[in-house]
C-alpha cells in the first residue's frame, strides 16, 4: 500500500535520479550509461502504468512533499488527466529511448553520450513534473527545466541546429515569460499559486481586467510554446535541423505538454465557466484553429523535404486539438484530448521514419522514398500505418479523433472547421501518395537494390508505435470513457 | 453453416485467395489455379445465400464502434443480387485475365491477381454491409485496392490516370460522403439501413437536400456528372480491370451505395414526400444524355465504353430515383443486365487489342471479317446495353420505362428513349464498319484471339440472351426489395 502511495513521487523521482546516476557514470563508467537509462525508463513506465490504473480505480491521488501541507509545501495531485499524460509521456519516452540507443551512436560523438543522456532524462523529469504539479509557479520552474535541457539537446545536431535552436531559445523564453507574467497577475489578485486555491478564488474576480490580462498572457505564452498558428514560426526550423534522437522525444511531447497546461488552466484554474461563457472568444478561437489547419496543410504540401513536411503536419494537428477544445462540445473536447494521445504516437512514428530513411539512404527528399519502399520494409509499413492515421482511415486512431471532432463541430455549428479537417485529410493523402508515386512510377535502379535489414533497435520501437496507433484506435471506447471523466461537469 | 458464417466467408475467401496467389507468385500455373479456386469457392458461397426464402433481415454485429453504430453485416435481396453478379463474373474474368495478361506479356502479374482478389473482397464487404459506416469502410478499401490496378502499367499515362482516380474517388468520399454520413449520425444517432428510412421527416429539408447531394456526388464511383472524369482516365488499366471492375464491381459499388442511401437512409416515402426523387432523376437524366452525347465522339473504343458506362449507371440511379416499384425493380435488374452486356463489350475490346493491338475505332474497318466470333459477341453486348430484344437489357429498360410512367414523369420516359437511340447511334456504326467495310490493309483470313480471351465474351454474350428469357430468377429476388418498400 505504501508503495502505491509513493507512486506520484516515483514517476518524477525515477527519471531525476536516473539523470543524476548517468551524470556520474558518464565520468566513472561510461559503458553502463545506456543500460542504466533503460532500467530507469522501464521502471518509470511501470510506475506510471500502475499509477494510471490506481487513479482509474480509486480516484485522485494526493502527495505532499515531506508531509508539508499546501499551500506551504508543494502538493502533487494526480487525477485522470495527468495520470493519462504521464502514461503517455512514459510510453513515448520508452519507445524514443530504445530508438535513440542506436541513433545516438550515429548522431552524437561517443564521448558525449553520458552528458546527452543526462539531459535526456532531465527533460523527461521536467515533462513529468509539469504534468504532476499542482502549483502554477512550480510549473514555470519545471517548464524552464524542460526548455533548458531541450535547447541543449536540440542544439547538439551541428551548426545549423545550433542557430535554429538559438532562435527557438529567444522565442521560447518570451513564451515562458508571458506565462510567468500571467501567473504573477493571478498571484497579485488572489495571493496564491496553488491551482486548486486559484480555482476557488477566481470566480469572485471574473469581471476584473487583471484576470483578463492574466488569461491573455498565459494563453499567448502557451500558444508560442505549442506553435499554434500564427506563432508557429520556430517549429519547422528547429525540428528539421535537430538530431533525430532528440526530435523523437521532443516533437511528440513538447507541444503536447503546452496543450496539457492549457487544458489544466481552462478546466482547473480559470474554470470552464469563465473560458466558455464569460469570455466571448469561442468563434474567434475556432477560426484561428481552422486557419492553423489550413495553413499547416498547405505548407506541408508545398514543402518536399520530408522533415519540413511533417513539421507542418504537426502545425495542422495542433489546430485540430485547439479547435476541438474551443468548440466546447463534450464530443469535440474528448476528441481533442484523445488526439493528444494519437498525435503523439503519430509524430513519434513520423520522426522515427525520418531517422531510418536519413540514416540508411542519406537523403530525405521525396525521391529517397522510391528506395525506401524498395529497401526498408519495416519503415515503409510504419509509413503506411501512420499516414492511414493522419488521413483518418479506420481502424487507426486518427479516424476516431476526426470523427468525434466533426461530430462536435457540427453540433455547435462550426462548419468551417469541418471543411478544414477534411481538407487536411485530403492534403495528407496527397502527401502520402506523392511519396508512394515516387516509388511506384519510378524505374527500379540497376542493379536492383537489395533489401536493407534495419537495425533491431530501430524496428522494435517502430513496430511498437505502429501497433500503438492501431491499438489506440481499436480500444478507443476505453479511452473515451477514461477521458469523459476529465471533462468538467459544466461542459458535459 | 449459418448464413452469417457464409457472409464472413465471402469477405475472407478472396483475402485468403490473395495470400495463396502471393505464395504461388513464382509459379504462374499454380497461381492462376489459386485464382480460379478462390473465384469458384466464392461463387459457391454466394450461391448458398441466393435463396429468397432464407432472407430474414437479421444483422450480425461484430464490433461496436460508436454508440449505435457497429461494424455489422446483413444480407437482403439487393445485396444478394449484387454479390451474385460480381462473384459470377469474377470466374469468367479470371479466365479472361489469364489469356489477356499472358497474351500481352504484362509484368507484375502476381500483384495484379492479388489486388484483384482484394478488390472482390471489398466488393463483397460493401454488398453485405448492414450500415453506412461499414459500407463506407469497404468502399474506401475498394478504392485503395484498385489504385494499384489502375496504375498497373507504371508509366506516365498510368500515373496520370491513377492520380485522377484517387483525387476524384477520395476527394468525393472523404470530402463529401464522410461528412454527410457523420452529420446523419449526429442527427439520428444511427446509421443502420432501414427500408422505412432513418432520417426524420421533420428535419430541415434544405439540409436534407444538401446531404443528399453530398451523398450522390460523394460516392463518386457511380460516376454522376460532373464527377465522372476518373472513369475514362481509369481505362489505362489492363482490360480485365476495366471489364470487371470498371464496368461491374467498382462502378456498381457506387450505384449500390447510392441505392442504399436512397432506400435505406432516406426511405422511399420521404424521397417522394419531399420531391427529392425529381432531383435525383434530374441529375441522373443530365448525366445519361451528356454521357451518351460525349460517347458519340470517341474514337478510342475503351473510352467510348467508359462513357457508355457512365450513362448506363445514371440509368440505374434514375430507375431507383423514380421511387416507384417498377422503377426500382428495373433499376436493380439493370445492374445485372448491364453487367453482363458491358463486360462482353470490354472483353471484346480487349480481345481485339490482344490480337491486333488496335485501340481506335477508326482502325477497325473490316475487323469483323477477321474476328467474326468476337464481333458477334460484341453485337450481342451492344444490343443488351442499348436495350433491344432478344437480350436482357430490353427487360430492364422496359421496366424502368413503365416505372417512369407509373411515377407520371413523362420527361424521364423521353430521356430513356432518346438515350437508347443515342446508344444505338454510337454502337451500331462500329458494328457496321467492322462487318461491311473493307479493311485498310490486306486481310489475313480468320484470326481470332487466344481461346482464353475468346470463350469469356461468348459465355457472357450467351448469358445476356439467356437473361432475356430467364429474367425471373432475378425479379423474384428483387421483388423482396420492392415488396419491402
Amino acid at each position: 500500500m505504501s508503495m502505491i502511495n509513493q507512486l506520484p513521487f516515483y514517476v518524477v523521482g525515477i527519471p531525476l535520479f536516473t539523470a543524476l546516476i548517468i551524470g556520474v557514470l558518464a565520468i566513472v563508467q561510461p559503458k553502463l550509461v545506456r543500460l542504466t537509462g533503460l532500467v530507469g525508463i522501464i521502471s518509470g513506465a511501470y510506475a506510471s502504468l500502475t499509477l494510471f490504473l490506481t487513479v482509474q480505480q480509486s480516484g485522485t491521488k494526493y502527495y505532499t512533499f515531506g508531509n508539508w501541507p499546501a499551500p506551504y509545501g508543494i502538493e502533487y495531485s494526480v487525477d485522470t488527466l495527468n495520470a493519462l499524460m504521464i502514461l503517455l509521456i512514459y510510453a513515448v519516452s520508452l519507445l524514443a529511448y530504445v530508438y535513440s540507443l542506436r541513433s545516438v551512436i550515429i548522431e552524437i560523438p561517443s564521448n558525449k553520450h553520458g552528458y546527452y543522456y543526462t539531459l535526456y532524462f532531465l527533460l523527461i523529469t521536467g515533462l513529468i513534473g509539469i504534468t504532476i504539479t499542482g502549483d502554477a509557479f512550480n510549473l514555470y520552474v519545471l517548464y524552464e527545466i524542460c526548455a533548458l535541457s531541450s535547447y541543449a539537446l536540440l542544439a547538439s545536431g551541428g551548426k545549423r541546429a545550433t542557430l535554429a535552436t538559438f532562435y527557438y531559445l529567444l522565442i521560447g523564453t518570451v513564451g515562458a515569460c508571458f506565462y510567468l507574467i500571467g501567473v504573477a497577475y493571478l498571484f497579485i489578485k488572489t495571493g496564491t499559486l496553488n491551482m486548486g486555491q486559484l480555482f476557488e478564488h477566481i470566480p469572485s474576480i471574473y469581471f476584473t481586467s487583471s484576470i483578463l490580462v492574466a488569461f491573455i498572457f498565459i494563453n499567448v505564452g502557451l500558444f508560442i510554446k505549442m506553435a499554434l498558428f500564427p506563432l508557429h514560426g520556430w517549429l519547422p526550423n528547429v525540428y528539421t535541423k535537430a538530431p533525430i534522437s532528440t526530435t523523437c522525444l521532443l516533437a511528440p511531447l513538447g507541444t503536447k505538454l503546452s496543450i496539457y497546461i492549457l487544458i489544466r488552466f481552462y478546466f482547473h484554474v480559470f474554470g470552464p465557466e469563465y473560458v466558455f461563457q464569460v469570455l466571448n472568444i469561442q468563434p474567434f478561437m475556432v477560426w484561428l484553429a481552422t486557419l492553423a489547419i489550413i495553413v499547416g496543410s498547405v505548407y506541408a504540401i508545398f514543402h518536399t523535404n520530408y522533415r519540413s513536411t511533417i513539421a507542418f503536419i504537426i502545425v495542422a494537428e495542433i489546430g485540430y486539438i485547439i479547435g476541438g477544445l474551443w468548440i466546447g462540445h463534450p464530443d469535440s473536447i474528448a476528441a481533442s484530448i484523445y488526439h493528444i494521445l494519437a498525435d503523439s504516437l503519430m509524430t513519434l512514428s513520423l520522426f522515427m521514419i525520418a531517422g531510418t530513411v536519413l540514416f540508411y539512404l542519406k537523403s530525405e527528399k521525396t525521391s529517397a522514398f522510391a528506395l525506401t519502399f524498395r529497401q526498408l520494409r519495416i519503415t515503409s509499413i510504419s509509413l503506411v500505418v501512420v499516414f492511414a492515421s493522419i488521413v483518418g482511415i479506420p481502424p487507426t486512431s486518427g479516424f476516431f479523433s476526426k470523427m468525434y471532432l466533426i461530430k462536435g463541430a457540427f453540433a455547435m455549428g462550426h462548419y468551417q472547421f469541418i471543411v478544414a479537417l477534411l481538407f487536411s485529410s485530403l492534403a495528407s493523402l496527397f502527401i502520402f501518395f506523392r511519396l508512394f508515386e515516387a516509388y511506384f512510377y519510378s524505374k527500379p535502379p540497376e542493379p536492383a537494390p537489395s533489401i536493407i535489414k534495419e537495425d533491431r533497435l530501430f524496428t522494435l520501437p517502430m513496430i511498437g508505435v505502429s501497433t500503438g496507433i492501431i491499438l489506440l484506435g481499436v480500444t478507443f471506447n476505453y479511452w473515451f470513457s477514461v477521458i469523459s471523466r476529465i471533462i468538467p461537469v459544466g461542459l458535459r | 453453416m449459418t448464413n452469417f458464417t457464409t457472409i464472413l466467408l465471402t469477405i475472407c475467401i478472396p483475402i485468403i485467395g490473395a495470400f495463396m496467389i502471393y505464395l504461388f507468385g513464382k509459379k504462374p500455373n499454380q497461381r492462376e489455379a489459386a485464382s480460379f479456386a478462390t473465384a469458384f469457392v466464392l461463387f459457391g458461397c454466394v450461391l448458398k445465400l441466393f435463396n429468397p426464402g432464407k432472407i430474414n433481415g437479421q444483422t450480425l454485429q461484430l464490433i461496436e464502434l460508436f454508440p449505435g453504430v457497429s461494424i455489422s453485416f446483413f444480407y437482403d435481396h439487393l445485396s444478394v443480387v449484387f454479390a451474385f453478379v460480381a462473384s459470377s463474373l469474377w470466374i469468367v474474368t479470371t479466365l479472361y485475365s489469364i489469356g489477356y495478361m499472358r497474351g500481352t506479356n504484362e509484368r507484375n502479374q502476381t500483384r495484379f491477381y492479388m489486388c484483384f482478389a482484394l478488390a472482390l473482397s471489398a466488393t463483397m464487404g460493401v454488398a453485405f454491409s448492414a450500415n453506412l459506416l461499414t459500407l463506407y469502410i469497404f468502399y474506401e478499401l475498394l478504392s485503395i485496392s484498385t489504385y494499384a490496378l489502375v496504375g498497373h502499367q507504371q508509366n506516365a499515362d498510368a500515373q496520370f490516370g491513377a492520380r485522377k482516380y484517387l483525387i476524384y474517388l477520395f476527394g468525393g468520399s472523404i470530402g463529401l460522403a464522410l461528412p454527410a454520413m457523420i452529420i446523419i449520425y449526429q442527427i439520428t444517432g444511427t446509421l443502420d439501413f432501414n427500408y422505412s428510412g432513418i432520417v426524420p421527416a421533420y428535419f430541415n429539408p434544405t439540409m436534407l437536400l444538401a446531404l443528399l447531394l453530398m451523398f450522390l456526388y460523394g460516392f463518386g464511383k457511380a460516376g454522376l456528372m460532373p464527377f465522372h472524369a476518373w472513369l475514362p482516365g481509369a481505362m489505362v488499366a489492363p482490360t480485365p480491370v476495366s471489364s470487371l471492375l470498371h464496368a461491374v464491381a467498382v462502378v456498381k459499388v457506387g450505384v449500390f451505395s447510392i441505392i442504399r442511401v436512397l432506400t435505406g437512409i432516406y426511405g422511399v416515402d420521404l424521397m417522394q414526400s419531399l420531391k427529392f426523387n425529381g432531383v435525383v432523376c434530374g441529375i441522373a437524366a443530365f448525366t445519361v444524355i451528356t454521357a451518351s452525347l460525349i460517347a458519340l465522339y470517341q474514337d478510342n473504343l475503351k473510352r467510348l465504353l467508359a462513357f457508355s458506362t457512365i450513362g448506363q449507371l445514371a440509368y440505374i440511379i434514375m430507375g431507383v430515383g423514380l421511387a416507384s416499384s417498377l422503377g426500382v425493380t428495373g433499376g436493380i435488374l439493370h445492374i445485372v443486365m448491364h453487367a453482363f452486356g458491358k463486360i462482353t463489350l470490354f472483353f471484346c475490346a480487349g480481345a481485339i487489342y490482344v490480337t491486333t493491338k488496335k485501340k481506335y475505332i477508326s482502325e477497325m474497318d473490316g475487323i469483323g471479317k477477321q474476328m467474326p466470333i468476337t464481333l458477334s459477341a460484341f453485337f450481342i453486348g451492344a444490343l443488351s446495353v442499348t436495350g433491344l430484344p432478344p437480350t436482357g437489357g430490353f427487360i430492364s429498360k422496359w421496366m424502368m420505362l413503365q416505372g417512369a410512367m407509373d411515377a407520371n414523369l413523362t420527361i424521364i420516359m423521353i430521356v430513356y428513349l432518346v438515350s437508347s437511340l443515342l446508344n444505338a447511334c454510337y454502337f451500331f456504326p462500329i458494328i457496321y464498319k467492322a462487318f461491311f467495310k473493307d479493311p485498310a490493309t490486306e486481310s489475313h483470313g480468320i484470326k481470332e484471339a487466344p481461346l482464353n480471351c475468346l470463350i469469356p465474351p461468348m459465355i457472357t454474350a450467351a448469358c445476356s440472351i439467356l437473361l432475356f428469357f430467364n429474367y425471373r430468377i432475378f425479379t423474384t429476388i428483387i421483388h423482396g426489395v420492392t415488396g419491402g418498400l
